[in-house]
């Protein structure tokens, strides 16, 4: 089953000049695959997972999730595909700063309509926040941050993951722990897009893609 | 900030909203209950009418008290009293403490206090017996001096918001004689001795004659006096303090304008500096309506807290303000109503939400429909 199916896509931005992040891409994610895309700093490879996750409209080209077309959904639509079937770790460790680690994931929990809070303990505990539920964001290191923000892209069981620098600010020891509950996302059926520059971390995907000058090529696949 | 801004706009609105109501209302209830449509008054009291009908401070003027024949048989004039004005002095001791009007009744033809003799079943004031007004300082049952005598405190009205709350009342007689023996007033008595004198002469008219008319009468006689219709002097007191609540209330807007912009630069900027939290929200699956709802909301409580800070301060600070106005303005005694209170804290809360709702409308709107990455990369392509 193809997760997630883009033909073509080019996004382009006029800010004075014309930028084009991303110039006739084209790649299929099947239910199962993880996949990376390494690429120089800003060179596009967040305006990819923003226009794949639909918060960025293409300037070109189709993008089908879960084999529906992206075009074809309205705002609502796509909304409630990201609440139910999407998980996104975004590359900062975004958090809402008024509640606390806890209200954090129950928030993300309500918006795909569910209501799990054993889930929600697991994954503190898997994660090492078991004793920071009540905290609030500012009172977590910068690691314990992301490490929240990795729970709650995994909360929703998501059919995708969007994955932005995962490892970023993280020891070694999380890092293993991360790849690996990614890992779990396309074991279990789900796919897996990370983007990285950690070219280690990116040989652990059974995909591998390198965006530059707006191109995507593949550098390596799975047989 | 925000909440502050929101409670100062609050702050300032109850004030002035709850101290204006009040002063009108006090108005119309010192004039319906003074229970005259009409009070003559000598007519040097010209100037001073307004203070001298409805407020306690003490009102030295006479006139002979044979004026009130003139009056008799004047079409319209169902029931007329006379009253002797004189007042209290501060005699450090056992004295209510204060100078305040002293008015010495006639129980022949009072209908003013009559309710009150009524119910108590009383006919009249024995020479050392005295009623007071509801804010008079002294004790029911106990003694008092006034003017050099001791007298009994027999009875305290109830309160009225007008100026009855702060007058001591005697019977006519005993008026006059103390106010003949006190040393301290014996100048007034050059010309006339205070037997032959009054102080006003109220008039209760019959429904088919308006009072105004029974006043113009009554200035047409040619007498040394001056009738005034009670009505009319509150209907003329209240187009003054209109006059100054209009001006206050324009400053008032000029206020709450400035409030309101500052209100939606703070909004704005409170939503820029959440852009990212904006960003998030937008990704993970709230939609845009709901973004919006939840600033709205945000902002709500914020100017709702403010509000209610403001109106609780307000509300606490009116008191003060009334009684300098009281003060300095020679108003009728204010009432400080619980109903009064209540509404314009109501009113002031309300103006808050309104304020905030209006405020963070636009900057809630901008913030919801931003495009995710503009909020979560902040423009940058990445």
């Amino acid at each position: 089953m193809s997760i997630c199916s883009v033909e073509s896509l080019s996004k382009y931005f006029t800010v004075g000049e014309t930028v084009r992040p991303l110039d006739n891409v084209c790649f299929t994610i099947e239910a199962g695959d993880f996949a990376a895309i390494e690429g120089p700093s800003g060179i596009g490879k967040s305006t990819l997972l923003y226009t794949i996750a639909g918060l960025l409209e293409p300037s070109r080209g189709r993008i089908c999730l879960f084999e529906r077309d992206l075009a074809r959904l309205s705002e609502k639509a796509k909304t409630r595909l990201r609440a139910e079937k999407i998980g996104f770790i975004f590359q900062e460790a975004i958090l809402l700063q008024a509640l606390t680690v806890r209200e954090n994931l129950l928030f993300s929990q309500k918006l795909s309509g569910r209501k799990d809070p054993d889930k929600i303990d697991a994954l503190l505990e898997r994660f090492g926040l078991c004793g920071r539920g009540n905290f609030l964001p500012y009172q977590l290191s910068v690691g314990q941050r992301r490490r929240v923000v990795i729970a709650r892209a995994l909360l929703n069981d998501p059919w995708l993951l969007l994955a932005n620098e995962p490892s970023n600010d993280l020891n070694n020891a999380w890092v293993d722990i991360v790849m690996e509950a990614l890992r779990d996302i396309s074991n279990k059926g789900g796919a897996v897009i990370m983007v990285t520059h950690n070219s280690e971390l990116a040989g652990q995907a059974g995909k591998r893609y390198h965006l530059q000058e707006g191109k995507l090529t593949e550098t390596k696949s799975i047989d | 900030m925000t909440v502050g801004i929101s409670a100062l706009t609050v702050f300032t609105f109850v004030l002035i909203v709850l101290v204006f109501s009040i002063v009108h209302s006090s108005l119309e209830l010192s004039a319906q209950r003074m229970g005259a449509d009409l009070i003559v008054l000598p007519n040097k009291v010209e100037a001073d009418a307004f203070q001298t009908v409805f407020t306690a401070e003490p009102s030295n003027y006479y006139m002979r008290k044979n004026i009130v024949k003139n009056l008799e048989g004047i079409a319209g004039i169902e029931q007329m009293t006379t009253q002797f004005f004189t007042q209290t002095l501060n005699e450090s001791c056992c004295s209510t403490g204060v100078e305040m009007r002293l008015v010495g009744y006639d129980p022949q033809s009072d209908f003013i206090l009559a309710p009150w003799f009524n119910t108590r079943k009383k006919s009249s004031l024995a020479d050392d017996e005295m009623l007071i007004g509801a804010r008079v300082d002294a004790w029911l049952g106990g003694r008092t001096r006034l003017l050099g005598e001791s007298m009994k405190v027999v009875g305290r009205l109830e309160a009225s918001g007008s100026g009855m709350d702060k007058t001591t009342f005697v019977n006519i007689t005993t008026a006059r004689r103390m106010a003949a023996n006190s040393p301290y007033l014996r100048q007034l008595w050059k010309n006339s001795p205070p037997d032959e004198l009054i102080s006003s002469v109220l008039i209760k008219s019959d429904s088919k004659h308006p009072a105004s008319e029974i006043a113009k009468t009554i200035n047409n006689l040619d007498l040394p006096v001056r009738a005034y219709a009670t009505g009319n002097l509150v209907s003329n007191m209240r187009q003054q303090i209109e006059a100054v609540q209009e001006l206050v209330m324009g400053v008032w807007l000029a206020l709450l304008l400035v409030a309101a912009l500052a209100l939606i630069g703070r909004f704005t900027a409170l939503a820029r500096e959440r852009k990212k939290e904006i960003g998030l929200l937008r990704a993970i699956g709230t939609p845009k309506s709901g973004i919006f709802c939840l600033l709205i909301l945000e902002s709500g409580i914020l100017a709702g807290a403010g509000g209610l800070l403001g109106g609780i301060a307000g509300v606490l600070t009116a008191p003060l303000l009334m009684r300098a106005l009281e003060r300095s303005l020679q108003l009728p005694v204010i009432q400080y109503s619980l109903l009064n209170v209540i509404i314009s804290a109501l009113e002031g809360l309300m103006l808050a939400l309104i304020l905030g709702l209006a405020a963070s409308c636009y900057p809630a709107w901008r913030s919801a429909d931003m495009s995710p990455q503009e909020t979560l990369a902040g423009g940058e392509l990445d």
